[in-house]
């Protein structure tokens, strides 16, 4: 740039004094040469181009493009951690609830059978009590049958022998009388 | 064994018998000798046997067997008789028997048929309802 403005200004002051091509010849630019010049740089800028700047960019696109999948992958990542311990979280709550309800399933059976192992055992108590108490009546009824019995026999035999002493003849008579008039009426 | 005539013959004897009633050892005895004429030992033995059954079976019907206890006064025998007149086919025998274990009353038995109005009886009776 500041080469340009002394150019400029050089050629100002020669325009001042001459022709601008003695000006230009005065400082040595030769139209030729700033072309050649020229088609070096864009060679130069060309192959620059193609060779350096091109392969850097792409290196740096690579890069680029690298470490955004591996943000976005880190993202993901996290997103998937935070899933996994949403997850997590509801399994854990899930399985605590379930925890929770076959515990209190579990409390209730156990509950349940000790009712009905107690209502069980009660009757069954209760069928031995009844049994016992039957075969005891049973018994005290055959006993009182048995001494009754006994009793009664006592009593007849004791009512015949006594009657067999006492009774006498004339007694005796009469009672054939009235057995007679007992088997005629049958008849 | 007898065979089915020699038992109707048997039969119709004893009927002869009973009929005959206090003259049938007279009067049956030709009879009864003339039928067992010309049989073997073991022929008679068996008509006799089935005669003598038959003939204690038919007595049995027309016997009246009054047990007692204590004196019998006779004049208690008529009623019965006349009692148990309708149940026999002939004359009713009257067979007496004292039996001190009646303690008091009548047992009077005919045929099968036995009436107990003894107290030996009520006794019995008693204790049968107390068992």
């Amino acid at each position: 740039m500041l080469a340009s403005l002394t150019i400029l200004a050089v050629a100002e002051a020669t325009a001042e004094t001459g022709s601008i091509s003695e000006l230009l010849g005065t400082f040595g630019v030769d139209g030729r040469v700033i072309i050649a010049q020229a088609l070096n740089f864009i060679v130069v800028a060309v192959l620059l181009w193609f060779f350096a700047f091109k392969p850097v960019m792409t290196t740096l696109e690579t890069r680029q493009h690298k470490i955004a999948e591996g943000l976005q992958f880190a993202e993901d990542a996290k997103q998937q951690l935070a899933e996994a311990e949403k997850q997590k979280a509801e399994i854990m709550r899930q399985a605590n609830t379930e925890s929770q309800q076959i515990l209190l399933t579990a409390r209730d059976k156990a509950k349940a059978f000790e009712e009905k192992m107690r209502a069980e055992t009660a009757a069954q108590i209760e069928e031995m009590r009844k049994r016992a108490d039957s075969a005891n009546e049973m018994e005290r009824q055959k006993m009182i049958s048995e001494v009754k019995n006994e009793i009664a026999r006592l009593v007849v035999l004791t009512s015949a022998r006594v009657l067999q002493s006492e009774l006498n003849d004339d007694e005796k008579s009469r009672l054939n009388q009235a057995a007679t008039r007992e088997v005629a009426k049958l008849n | 064994m007898l065979d089915k005539k020699d038992k109707k013959l048997a039969d119709k004897l004893v009927f002869m018998t009973l009929e005959a009633g206090d003259n049938a050892v007279s009067e049956l005895s030709p009879a009864l000798a003339r039928v067992l004429e010309g049989r073997s030992l073991g022929q008679k033995c068996a008509f006799t046997r089935y005669f003598m059954n038959v003939l204690q079976r038919e007595l049995r019907k027309e016997t009246l067997v009054i047990e007692h206890a204590g004196p019998f006064d006779d004049s208690l025998v008529q009623p019965l008789i006349d009692a148990f007149a309708a149940k026999s086919p002939r004359k009713l025998r009257i067979e007496k028997r004292e039996t001190p274990e009646l303690i008091g009353g009548l047992r009077i038995r005919l045929d099968d048929n036995v009436y107990d109005a003894s107290i030996r009886g009520r006794l019995a009776t008693l204790t049968k309802i107390a068992y």
